[in-house]
């Protein structure tokens, strides 16, 4: 008896791991569609007289906020030093500032939350502290966002570099794809693999 | 021995894509990394050229939908695109550029298990590494957008080579090239 000449078996395990991955990722998405979280409560409320300084901002969701980028800020409506006292955290279902001893005044504090599902929340709550007066109204050029509160994206000198890079990548794979198809013959110096 | 039925020999999907289909193939996942690299660049004009602020910079599709943009939907569905395709059209490559699109093949798998923990967290609601937003291994030291252009461009780098050499093949590459790409090739004017 002779053994039978079979093809040889092309390496497809990878195939069906990466189907498995497709089908487990639809699944995912089924099984999971986390709804969108929205903004419930600011702490202070906007419009809100305080005798005493708050101990922190805080901005409660109505569920858990899974976000991607998150900013938080406050700063006194005349100017002034930053009255944060360490950076803004995101917890399960609320984004919290510290605040340092904030003299009496007036304060902005300004929110933007970009979630993983590409929706974005923002928003302001102007407060005053000490002064036994409620906040002047928001007037027309009152910014949504605290200048500098927030920096999306990059423009850092190594993404240049990398895109400049691609877009020399982009050049050449455009003229290959392109140019008609040639053999190029083989010099005393060409690699061949073969 | 075999019966002959008279019936072409039936040819699978796979082999269809890297044999009579290569060429028309590569050039349609082409054109969807070139898309995704223009919206890149556009982006980089916007913020450097026409001055734009970073958030408002969304490329061209960013502008009509900004949830586009930051969903990781998007991400995660590019990097498995980039996988699967990479994957899919790989048996069409020999020789020099066979090495060179494994690597891209390779570096790919693991931009794409980044983007998986994204999308897991994302889509589960949950954060790893005690971070404060959906985080990805390499994240933890350098940060996402630098993190992952630099994956885009060191995937690219050598998808570029493959497929230069690709179309581009030695006579002993030319030889064992048995897909469309082949299809009148031409041997090129042999310099002085």
């Amino acid at each position: 008896m002779t053994a039978t000449a079979r093809p040889a078996r092309r390496s497809g395990w990878f195939g069906y791991l990466l189907a498995a991955v497709v089908c487990a990722v639809v699944v995912l998405a089924a099984v999971s569609d986390p709804p969108t979280a929205q903004v419930a409560q600011v702490s202070p409320a906007d419009g809100a007289a305080l005798d005493t300084a708050p101990a922190d901002v805080v901005v409660t969701f109505d569920g858990p906020a899974v976000a991607r980028e998150f900013h938080l800020s406050v700063v006194a409506a005349g100017g002034g030093p930053p009255v944060a006292a360490g950076p803004a955290r995101l917890e399960a279902q609320r984004m919290v500032l510290p605040l340092s001893a904030t003299p009496a005044g007036e304060y902005l504090a300004a929110y933007h939350v970009l979630l993983v599902d590409g929706q974005q929340l923002s928003g302001f709550s102007r407060f005053t502290v000490g002064t036994g007066m409620p906040p002047a109204p928001a007037s027309l050029d009152t910014p949504s966002i605290v200048p500098g509160a927030h920096q999306h994206g990059s423009d850092d000198p190594v993404n240049l570099g990398l895109l400049l890079l691609d877009l020399v990548l982009v050049l050449v794979a455009a003229v290959v794809l392109l140019r008609r198809p040639k053999i190029r013959e083989n010099r005393p110096w060409t690699y061949d693999s073969a | 021995m075999s019966l002959d039925t008279g019936r072409p020999e039936r040819v699978s999907l796979t082999e269809s894509i890297n044999g009579r289909h290569h060429r028309a193939a590569l050039n349609l996942f082409m054109i969807v990394v070139l898309a995704h690299w223009a919206e890149h660049l556009t982006q980089a004009y916007q913020i450097w050229v026409m001055g734009w602020p970073v958030p408002e910079s969304r490329g061209v599709l960013g502008l009509a939908y900004p949830w586009l943009v930051a969903s990781e939907w998007l991400h995660y569905g590019y990097a498995l695109v980039m996988l699967v395709g990479l994957w899919l059209l790989r048996g069409g490559f020999v020789g020099r550029s066979r090495g060179w699109w494994m690597v891209a093949f390779g570096l790919q798998f693991w931009h794409h298990i980044e983007h998986l923990l994204l999308f897991v967290q994302a889509q589960t609601s949950t954060v790893f590494f005690g971070q404060a937003v959906p985080t990805s291994l390499l994240q933890l030291v350098i940060p996402r957008v630098e993190l992952h252009l630099f994956y885009n461009t060191v995937v690219f780098l050598p998808m570029v080579v493959a497929m230069y050499l690709h179309l581009r093949p030695n006579q002993a590459e030319a030889a064992r090239m048995s897909c469309s790409c082949a299809t009148g090739l031409t041997v090129a004017a042999a310099k002085p």
